[in-house]
């Protein structure tokens, strides 16, 4: 597997996931830490979300931490790799907003 | 208990219109047959309905994502549709399907193409993808079994050309007038599902076409 960072920008749906990861997490409480978070700007749809999890875990930026009994709920946990992944993301947003701020002038 | 009959020749977004016309008018789905619908009454517009194409999956993923609706507190159901499949017995063969998909059994994907999902509603579009590239990623999968179709369908054309060609003396000897009406129908019924398959496809490629401009610029 690839275990290195990877260069091209993440896309919001996999950055908000990882972020409602950083505390172990299941499908419900990702889609209420994002709507709750973006104040429902984000709606994540039931087969995005999904979709997105399975990749997550295959790049093992995730991992499954643990099944909750009865509810059949799976947590997932961000990785090591997933918060790597989450800081230089962080940093290249932070680069564009900075050059976005110098250009519109909005931060004087 | 309300029974509904309906066929849709867009099953996909048709079928997600009508179920959400029911449900605005105070109806809930129970039940779904092959062209049946069975509604109870309830709030007007108390829920919402989309519908997804689940027929390239496997068996053991179509199980996975089902458990991972009720996880977050979607209600299914599922719904045959039927599009190019060879039927063997009990077993049917998609060839356009994706690894693992390709053999159907009775037990598990046959039969079980469409997803209907129900959740309460809030006000908000019930969107199964959320982003460009999961809807284009959406249309490309329906659009498959519609390509594998359309070669079907060239091949079968051309077997007949190719069978009329030679075949012409030996079916004019047997039955002139017989042979030659039932070879008309047969072209006109795959003329114009020939036809329905080729629309579908291009409505489906013009769609990821959409999808693909509005994705270069936004999420």
């Amino acid at each position: 597997m690839k275990d290195k960072i990877q260069e091209t920008p993440l896309t919001e749906t996999a950055l908000l996931i990882l972020l409602a990861m950083y505390k172990p997490n299941h499908g419900y409480g990702v889609m209420q830490f994002v709507e709750e978070k973006t104040k429902g700007r984000v709606v994540f749809g039931p087969g995005t979300l999904y979709g997105a999890i399975n990749n997550l875990e295959k790049k093992k930026w995730i991992t499954l931490h643990a099944v909750i009994e009865g509810e059949r709920k799976k947590e997932y946990v961000i990785t090591d790799l997933g918060k790597e992944q989450v800081k230089s993301e962080l940093l290249r947003m932070q680069e564009v907003y900075m050059i976005g701020m110098e250009i519109t002038k909005l931060g004087e | 208990m309300i029974k509904k009959f309906r066929i849709f020749l867009n099953p996909i977004e048709g079928q997600e219109k009508w179920l959400n016309e029911k449900a605005a008018e105070g109806l809930r789905l129970l039940k779904v047959g092959r062209f049946f619908y069975e509604f109870e009454q309830c709030k007007n517009n108390q829920y919402q309905y989309a519908v997804d194409y689940i027929g390239n999956n496997s068996n053991a993923q179509r199980k996975k994502y089902e458990s991972f609706l009720e996880e977050v507190g979607i209600n299914y159901f599922e719904k045959p549709l039927n599009i190019g499949q060879f039927s063997f017995g009990k077993v049917k063969y998609r060839p356009y399907a994706n690894k693992g998909g390709k053999l159907a059994t009775s037990w598990g994907m046959i039969n079980r193409e469409l997803l209907i999902l129900e959740k309460e509603c809030n006000g908000k579009p019930f969107n199964i993808y959320s982003n460009a590239e999961d809807k284009i990623q959406a249309l490309k999968e329906r659009r498959k079994p519609h390509i594998y179709l359309f070669i079907l369908f060239l091949l079968m054309g051309g077997y007949f050309t190719f069978a009329k060609r030679y075949m012409l003396d030996a079916a004019y000897m047997n039955s002139q007038s017989n042979s030659f009406s039932n070879s008309a129908v047969l072209s006109i019924l795959l003329g114009v599902m020939g036809i329905i398959t080729i629309v579908r496809m291009v409505q489906l490629s013009l769609s990821i076409k959409t999808l693909k401009e509005i994705g270069n610029i936004q999420e």
